[in-house]
C-alpha cells in the first residue's frame, strides 16, 4: 500500500503538482500508513492468518464489481470524448504549475473559509480519537 | 512530446477505485476495510489532479488538499473506532461486531 502511495506521488509530479505530490507521501505514506502500523501493532491480532480472509459472498461481488467496472470504462472511451479532442479544445494543457507559492496564493486568498472550517474539522477529529481511544 | 491523455489517468483513478471498492465489500478484517477506503480516496485525488492539469485550474489541486485532510481525520477516527472495538470484543473480524439478532 505504501508502494501504491509512492506511485501516486510519482503520477502527481508527472501532472506538474509538486505541492500535493509531496503532501501525499508526508500525509499518506508518512502518517495514516504509520497509524496503521501502530494500531496494527498495538492491537497484537493473533487470528489473522487463520481466519478466513474473504466474506463468503465475495464471488458475487467481484462479478457485479466487473461489470460496474466495465461500464465505467465504457463511459471513459465513450465516443463524444474522443471527437471533441478534448486535449485540442483547450490548446494550453499544464500551464498551470501547482507549485506550493501557487496553491498557498490560491487558498489563502480564494479558499479561506474552507481552510479554516479544515482546521476545525481536525481539531475535532484529534479530540474525537483521544476520546474513543482512552481507557 | 504530446501530453499523456487525459483518459489514461482516468482508466487508472478508475481501476484503482474498483480496486479499493472491491476490498471494502468482500473483505472480513476491519483494518483491511479502512485501507480500501483509503485507496479509493487515493484513486478520487488523482482524478481531481489529473482534471486541474488538463483544465488548466488549481481548483482541483484545492480540492485535492481538503480531501487529504479529511481522508487523515476520518483514518485516525477509524483507527480509534477499531482499537475501542477491539478491546471489547477482541476481533478483527467484521461479523462479530453485529449486534443485531437473526
Amino acid at each position: 500500500m505504501i508502494v501504491t502511495f509512492f506511485q501516486v506521488t510519482g503520477l502527481y509530479l508527472l501532472l506538474q503538482a509538486e505541492f500535493i505530490a509531496i503532501v501525499q507521501v508526508a500525509v499518506y505514506a508518512g502518517a495514516i500508513m504509520v497509524l496503521f502500523l501502530f494500531v496494527v501493532m498495538f492491537l497484537d491480532v493473533k487470528e489473522i492468518a487463520t481466519e478466513k480472509n474473504f466474506h463468503p459472498i465475495a464471488p458475487v461481488c467481484l462479478a457485479l464489481g466487473l461489470v460496474l467496472l466495465g461500464e465505467f470504462l465504457t463511459f471513459i472511451f465513450h465516443k463524444p470524448l474522443k471527437e471533441s479532442e478534448f486535449s485540442e479544445t483547450l490548446p494550453a494543457v499544464g500551464q498551470i504549475y501547482g507549485t506550493a507559492q501557487n496553491i498557498g496564493k490560491a487558498l489563502f486568498n480564494q479558499y479561506l473559509f474552507p481552510f479554516e472550517i479544515a482546521s476545525i474539522l481536525l481539531l475535532t477529529a484529534i479530540i474525537g480519537a483521544v476520546v474513543l481511544a482512552k481507557r | 512530446m504530446s501530453p499523456v491523455p487525459l483518459h489514461y489517468y482516468l482508466v487508472v483513478s478508475t481501476l484503482i477505485f474498483f480496486i479499493g471498492m472491491l476490498g471494502v465489500l468482500t473483505r472480513r478484517n476491519v483494518i483491511i476495510i479502512l485501507m480500501s477506503i483509503e485507496l479509493m480516496l487515493n484513486a478520487v485525488n488523482i482524478n481531481f489532479v489529473a482534471f486541474s492539469y488538463y483544465l488548466n485550474s488549481l481548483r482541483g489541486q484545492i480540492f485535492v488538499f481538503f480531501v487529504m485532510t479529511v481522508a487523515a481525520a476520518e483514518a485516525a477516527v477509524g483507527l480509534a473506532v477499531i482499537v475501542y472495538l477491539f478491546r471489547n470484543k477482541n476481533t478483527v473480524n467484521d461479523d462479530e461486531f453485529s449486534l443485531m439478532r437473526g
